[in-house]
């Protein structure tokens, strides 16, 4: 499964770009490696749980305010992300 | 359960453990961990008087505070009471399907002069991918010239007993609550 995310900047490290995605309690920025980034979407692998339209998920390192699960609404995750 | 040198190289060559560029494993190698290198990447916080990070804060940014960092490239000299960012120079992948998480730990080559490689973030998740963040301190007495290159840190592996949930697909990924 791919979560929809936004770059807003270079990362600190030298592979690193700053994400922000959207969960049920507003954006929240994270620091990945650029080789997860598909598109404009990160590798979550399953949803954990679903509850009332919205996904459980982890995410690949956890937030700058230190989240690892984060619900998210489940427009914002796709099964697949199309090839460029 | 922590693998060991035999275990480790068989990972790295069958793909369950991925480290890239791989490191001499002849050397890199030890009983139960493997050594990773610096690369000449650092960052450094400025002295900025007056600033104050909330970071359990609504709102709050690290891609805001990135104009208070500084980038060093090259070698890096430690000094006694401070802090940098380094990351190691391979990139590390451990799949969510490995069965397998790592810690980062210190050498006892920079532990003896003082430097720790981590502010007790540790933990290197299955799943995770990507060049490993050192928050380094030097506690020592002396000015310690950090190479790109050298031998930093030592990654120990250990085998978790299943498959994380987001690296499953069973019943319970779907369970409706």
């Amino acid at each position: 499964m791919f979560l929809h995310c936004t770059v807003l900047e270079r990362g600190p490290g030298p592979s690193e770009l700053i994400i922000e995605i959207t969960t049920d309690n507003g954006t929240e920025e994270v620091i990945i490696d650029k080789d997860i980034l598909k598109e404009d979407a990160v590798d979550i692998g399953f949803v954990i749980a679903r509850r009332n339209g919205h996904l459980l998920v982890e995410l690949p390192r956890e937030t700058v305010s230190g989240k690892s699960r984060v619900w998210v609404p489940k427009e914002s995750v796709d099964q697949e992300i199309a090839a460029a | 359960m922590i693998l060991t040198d035999r275990e480790i190289r068989t990972s790295i060559q069958e793909n369950v453990i991925r480290i890239d560029p791989i490191p001499d494993l002849d050397v890199a190698v030890s009983s139960t961990s493997i050594d990773l290198t610096l690369s000449d990447s650092f960052r450094t916080w400025s002295e900025t008087p007056g600033v104050s990070i909330s970071p359990g804060a609504d709102g709050y940014s690290y891609k805001n505070l990135l104009r208070f960092q500084v980038e060093h490239s090259g070698s890096y000299k430690l000094r006694p009471k401070n802090f940098v960012l380094a990351w190691t120079a391979e990139k590390v992948s451990i799949p969510f399907k490995s069965r397998l998480a790592a810690r980062v730990e210190g050498k006892s080559s920079l532990a003896r002069l003082g430097v720790s490689i981590h502010v007790t973030a540790p933990v290197i998740h299955s799943g995770f991918t990507g060049q490993i963040q050192m928050e380094m301190f030097n506690f020592g007495p002396y000015e310690i010239e950090l190479t790109p290159g050298m031998y930093v840190c030592q990654l120990v592996f250990e085998q978790t007993t299943g498959t994380p949930e987001r690296g499953y697909s069973g019943i319970f990924s779907d369970q409706t609550q």
